[in-house]
C-alpha cells in the first residue's frame, strides 16, 4: 500500500485529527477497542489520532503492544498515533521503557498535536529506554505494571 | 518418580557419567588408529558425542518432577481457544472445534483458518463459534505459517489466557479446568499437557506416541523449569507472549531502523543513478530523499525518539514527492517501500509485534526458549487431557520429523541457548538436549560405516584388546541402557524410540543441514503442514530406501566378514564383536521395515472422544457454502 499517495496536499502535522481517550487498564481489550475506532477513524484517509492516558490506571504488555498495533495500523494508512497525558500508572511500569525506546508521551494535546515537528519547544519525556533496567531479573515483578 | 527411584536414577546418572568418562578418556587417548583416522576419528567422535547426550539425559532425569494435582480454576478467568487449521478438512476440524466449545471452563473458541474457506466461516457460525482468517493486511506479506495464524489471532482476541489446540487435537470438557489453576503462580507463562494419539496401534509401528517425551523427559525439563511447549495442547498466558513480543521488538528498534536506513540508502542511490539516465527531472526528488535520511542517522546517532523520527522522514519524502509531481509514478513506488521498511511500527509487516517466535518453523520450541529467557516459568501437566491423530504411512511421519528437527537445528545454529542470555544453566543443558539429539544422523552414520569397514577390508577402527574393550565399554554401555529403563519408569516404547533415534538419520542429517542452511545461506525453511490423512499408500518402501541400503550393505559386510573368519584371512573375537555390533545396528534400523510396511491403523482403534450429533447435521449444511467472514 503506497502511504505517500495517501498523504494530503497539506503536511502531515496538519492531518486530521481525531481525539480518543483511554480510560481504566491499557490491555488487550481496551487498546483493541481504540484499534478499532482508529481503523474507523483511518477509512476515508489518513487521520492523526491523538490518545489520552491521563485516565490509565493500570497497564500490561498487550495493552502497550495493542498500542503498537495501532500505530502501526495508522502509519500504514498514513497517519499517526500519538499519545499525550500523565499517567502515574505507566510511570510506575517498566513497560514504559519500552515504550519510551520507541515513541514518546507527550504532555500535553497541544505537544502531540505538534509532535516533534518544533523540536526546540521543551516536552515531557518519558525516561529514556535503558538496556540494563529492560534486562534486570526482578523476581517477582512479573505482572510487567 | 517416587524418592526410591529417584535416588536409583542418580545413582545411574552417577555411573552413566563415571563410566563412560573413563571409556572415553581410554579410547582418545591410546586406541585411535591413527593408520585408519579417517574412520578411527568419525567413529570416536560418535561415542564421545553419545556420551554427551548421555549425560545430557541424566542431567534431565535428575531433577524429574512428578507434580501433584493443580489448584482448581480460579473463576472469571477469561480464555480463547485457538484451533489452528490451514488444509485439513472440514469434518475434522469441526469435531476438535465442538469438542472446544463443549469445554466447561467458560471461553471462547475460535477456529483459525489459514486456508481462508467459505465454508469453515459457515460452519463457524452454525456450532457458534468465532472464525479469524488473515486480513488484507497480509496480502504480498510474509506469513509465517502457523507461527503467523497464531499471531494474527493474538491481535484480536483479548483473554488472558489463550489455550491452543491443532486441527485434529480433541479436547476433554474438563481440560481448561486441569490446567488453569497452575497460573495462580503468576510466573507461569505456559502449561503443556502430553500429545496423545488414538489412532496409534499398540506396536506403534511408526513410533508416534513418544510416551518416553511426553512423560519422563518433560518431567525431567518440568524439575529444571524448562518444560517445552510443543505447540498444541497447551496453555497460554497472554502477558508472557506480549512481553515476549514488546522486549524483542524494542530490543531490536533502533538496529532495525539503522539498517533498514542503510539499506533504504543504498536503495534509492541506485535509483538516483537510474533517474540520471532515465528522468533527471526527477532526480531532486530522491537527493532530497536521501538528504532527509541522512538526516534521520544523525538523529538516531542522538538518541531522539524512533516514532518521530520515522514520522519526520515520512512528512520529509512526502514534501520532497509533492514538489515534482510528474516524478510521483516512478520514484513514489520506491520511497514507498522505503518508508514502510525504515517505520519503526514495521508497516512493511503485517503486525507491528510477533509474540510468538516467527524466525523459526519450530516456533513453540523457540517461543518457550525466550520466555524462559525472560524468567517466566513452565508447567508439564502429566494427564492426556486431549486426543489426536497420528500420521498414518511413513511419508507423513518423516516429512513431520523432518520438519521438527530441521526447525529445532534452525534455533540451534541462530539463537543457541549457550548464548541465549537469561536462562539458568540447566534450561540451556534442556534446550541442547534437545536440540543436538538431531546430530545423532553424524554418528548413526559412523556406527554403521565402522563394522563394515572392519568387516569387508580388515580394517581396524580402534586398536585395543577385545577384552579390555569389553571390560571399560560394557559398563557404560549397560548403565546407559538401566538409566534408560530406570528413568522411563515404565514408559512404553522406549525401544522403539531408540529404534527411530538412530533409525532416522537420513532424516536428521538433512534437517541438520536444512537449518544450517537456513541460517547461513538464508535457504527458506518450509512448514509442512502434517497431513491428517493417509498419503502414498504401498510406496513406503521408497521412503526409508537410504536405511534399507544400509541394512543391505551391513547384510552383506556380515557375510563377507564370516568368510574371512572362516577362511582365517580376519580373527576370530574381533570378527565375534563386530558382528554382533552388526546385529544391534540391524536391529535399530529394522524398524523402517514395519514403517513402510504399515497401511494405517484400520477400524481396531477406537476414538475416545465421541462423535458429536452436531457434526452430521453442520457438515450437511455447509455442503451448500456460504460466503467467507473475517473477523
Amino acid at each position: 500500500m503506497s502511504t505517500l499517495s495517501h498523504a494530503p496536499t497539506t503536511t502531515p502535522p496538519s492531518l486530521i485529527s481525531r481525539d480518543l481517550s483511554l480510560v481504566g487498564t491499557m490491555d488487550a481489550a481496551t487498546v483493541l477497542a481504540i484499534r478499532q475506532e482508529s481503523a474507523k477513524a483511518a477509512t476515508d484517509g489518513p487521520v492523526l489520532v491523538l490518545l489520552d492516558i491521563t485516565a490509565v490506571t493500570s497497564v500490561g504488555a498487550s495493552g502497550v503492544v495493542g498500542l503498537f498495533e495501532v500505530l502501526h495500523l495508522l502509519r500504514a494508512r498514513g497517519g499517526d498515533l500519538r499519545l499525550f497525558g500523565r499517567s502515574a500508572a505507566l510511570d510506575d511500569t517498566r513497560l514504559q521503557a519500552h515504550l519510551g525506546q520507541v515513541a514518546r508521551i507527550y504532555g500535553s494535546r497541544e505537544e502531540a498535536v505538534d509532535g516533534g515537528t518544533s523540536l526546540m519547544r521543551a516536552r515531557h519525556l518519558t525516561p529514556r529506554f535503558r538496556w540494563l533496567t529492560l534486562k534486570a531479573r526482578r523476581r517477582g515483578t512479573f505482572g510487567w505494571g | 518418580m517416587g524418592i526410591h527411584r529417584q535416588i536409583l536414577v542418580r545413582i545411574l546418572a552417577v555411573l552413566v557419567v563415571s563410566f563412560g568418562l573413563i571409556y572415553i578418556s581410554w579410547r582418545w587417548t591410546g586406541t585411535i588408529a591413527w593408520d585408519a583416522w579417517w574412520i578411527s576419528l568419525p567413529l570416536v567422535a560418535a561415542e564421545t558425542y553419545s556420551l554427551g547426550e548421555s549425560a545430557l539425559y541424566a542431567v534431565t532425569m535428575w531433577n524429574a518432577r512428578r507434580r501433584p494435582p493443580p489448584p482448581p480454576a480460579l473463576p472469571g478467568r477469561t480464555v480463547d481457544v485457538f484451533i489452528a487449521t490451514y488444509n485439513e478438512p472440514l469434518e475434522l476440524v469441526l469435531k476438535t472445534a465442538i469438542a472446544a466449545r463443549d469445554m466447561e471452563y467458560p471461553h471462547e473458541t475460535w477456529i483459525l483458518d489459514d486456508g481462508n474457506r467459505a465454508e469453515f466461516a459457515s460452519a463457524a457460525r452454525q456450532i457458534g463459534v468465532g472464525y479469524i482468517t488473515r486480513g488484507p493486511e497480509w496480502d504480498g506479506r510474509q506469513r509465517f505459517a502457523k507461527a503467523g495464524n497464531v499471531n494474527n489471532a493474538l491481535s484480536v482476541t483479548t483473554g488472558e489466557f489463550v489455550a491452543i489446540l491443532d486441527a485434529d487435537q480433541v479436547p476433554e470438557p474438563r481440560f481448561l479446568d486441569r490446567v488453569l489453576g497452575y497460573f495462580d503462580a503468576e510466573e507461569v507463562a505456559f502449561v503443556q499437557t502430553p500429545q496423545h494419539f488414538w489412532n496409534v496401534p499398540d506396536r506403534d509401528p511408526l513410533g508416534s506416541q513418544a510416551e518416553l517425551f511426553y512423560g519422563p523427559i518433560q518431567q525431567g525439563k518440568d524439575g529444571w523449569d524448562a518444560a517445552f511447549f510443543c505447540g498444541s495442547n497447551a496453555v497460554l498466558r497472554r502477558e508472557a507472549l506480549m512481553a515476549l513480543g514488546l522486549t524483542r521488538y524494542t530490543r531490536t528498534a533502533t538496529e532495525h531502523t539503522w539498517s533498514a536506513l542503510r539499506r533504504g540508502r543504498s536503495r534509492l542511490q541506485d535509483l538516483l543513478g537510474e533517474l540520471g539516465r532515465r528522468q533527471p527531472a526527477a532526480m531532486p526528488v530522491v537527493e532530497q530523499a536521501l538528504e532527509a535520511m541522512a538526516r534521520a542517522e544523525q538523529q538516531i546517532r542522538r538518541g531522539d525518539v524512533l516514532a518521530e523520527i520515522t514520522f519526520e522522514l515520512r512528512v520529509s519524502f512526502h514534501s520532497a514527492a509533492l514538489a515534482v509531481p510528474d516524478a510521483m509514478d516512478d520514484v513514489v513506488p520506491e520511497l514507498d517501500a522505503v518508508l514502510e521498511s525504515v517505520d519503526v511500527a514495521h508497516t512493511d509487516q503485517a503486525l507491528a509485534i510477533h509474540p510468538m517466535d516467527t524466525t523459526t518453523i519450530t516456533e513453540d520450541m523457540a517461543t518457550a526458549m525466550h520466555l524462559h529467557a525472560m524468567g517466566w516459568g513452565s508447567v508439564y501437566h502429566h494427564e492426556v487431557l486431549v486426543h489426536g491423530l497420528a500420521p498414518e504411512d511413513v511419508s507423513t511421519m518423516l516429512s513431520q520429523r523432518h520438519r521438527w528437527a530441521a526447525g529445532t537445528m534452525q534455533v540451534f545454529f541462530n539463537d543457541n541457548p549457550l548464548f541465549l542470555r537469561g536462562l539458568t544453566l540447566a534450561q540451556r543443558l534442556m534446550y541442547l538436549g534437545t536440540m543436538t539429539s538431531y546430530l545423532n544422523g553424524f554418528a548413526a552414520l559412523s556406527y554403521i560405516a565402522a563394522p563394515v569397514v572392519f568387516l569387508v577390508a580388515g580394517i581396524y577402527p580402534l586398536t585395543a584388546s577385545p577384552v579390555v574393550f569389553f571390560c571399560l565399554f560394557l559398563p557404560f554401555f549397560m548403565s546407559c541402557q538401566l538409566l534408560f529403563q530406570v528413568a522411563g519408569n515404565g514408559a512404553r516404547g522406549l525401544w522403539r524410540g531408540q529404534q527411530w533415534s538412530f533409525a532416522l538419520f537420513p532424516t536428521w542429517i538433512a534437517a541438520t543441514c536444512s537449518g544450517a542452511a537456513a541460517v547461513f545461506l538464508g535457504k527458506h525453511l518450509t512448514f509442512s503442514v502434517t497431513a491428517k490423512s493417509k498419503q502414498a499408500t504401498g510406496r513406503g518402501f521408497q521412503h526409508v530406501r537410504l536405511q534399507m541400503v544400509a541394512i543391505a550393505v551391513l547384510l552383506a559386510a556380515s557375510g563377507i566378514g564370516v568368510v574371512r573368519a572362516v577362511t582365517g584371512e580376519a580373527p576370530l573375537y574381533p570378527t565375534l564383536i563386530t558382528l554382533a555390533w552388526v546385529a544391534l545396528d540391524l536391529a535399530l534400523l529394522g524398524v523402517v521395515i514395519g514403517a513402510a510396511r504399515y497401511q494405517g491403523s484400520g477400524d481396531e482403534q477406537l476414538d475416545p472422544m465421541p462423535t458429536p450429533g452436531q457434526l452430521a447435521s453442520v457438515l450437511g449444511t455447509t455442503s451448500r457454502t456460504a460466503p467467507p467472514t473475517t473477523h
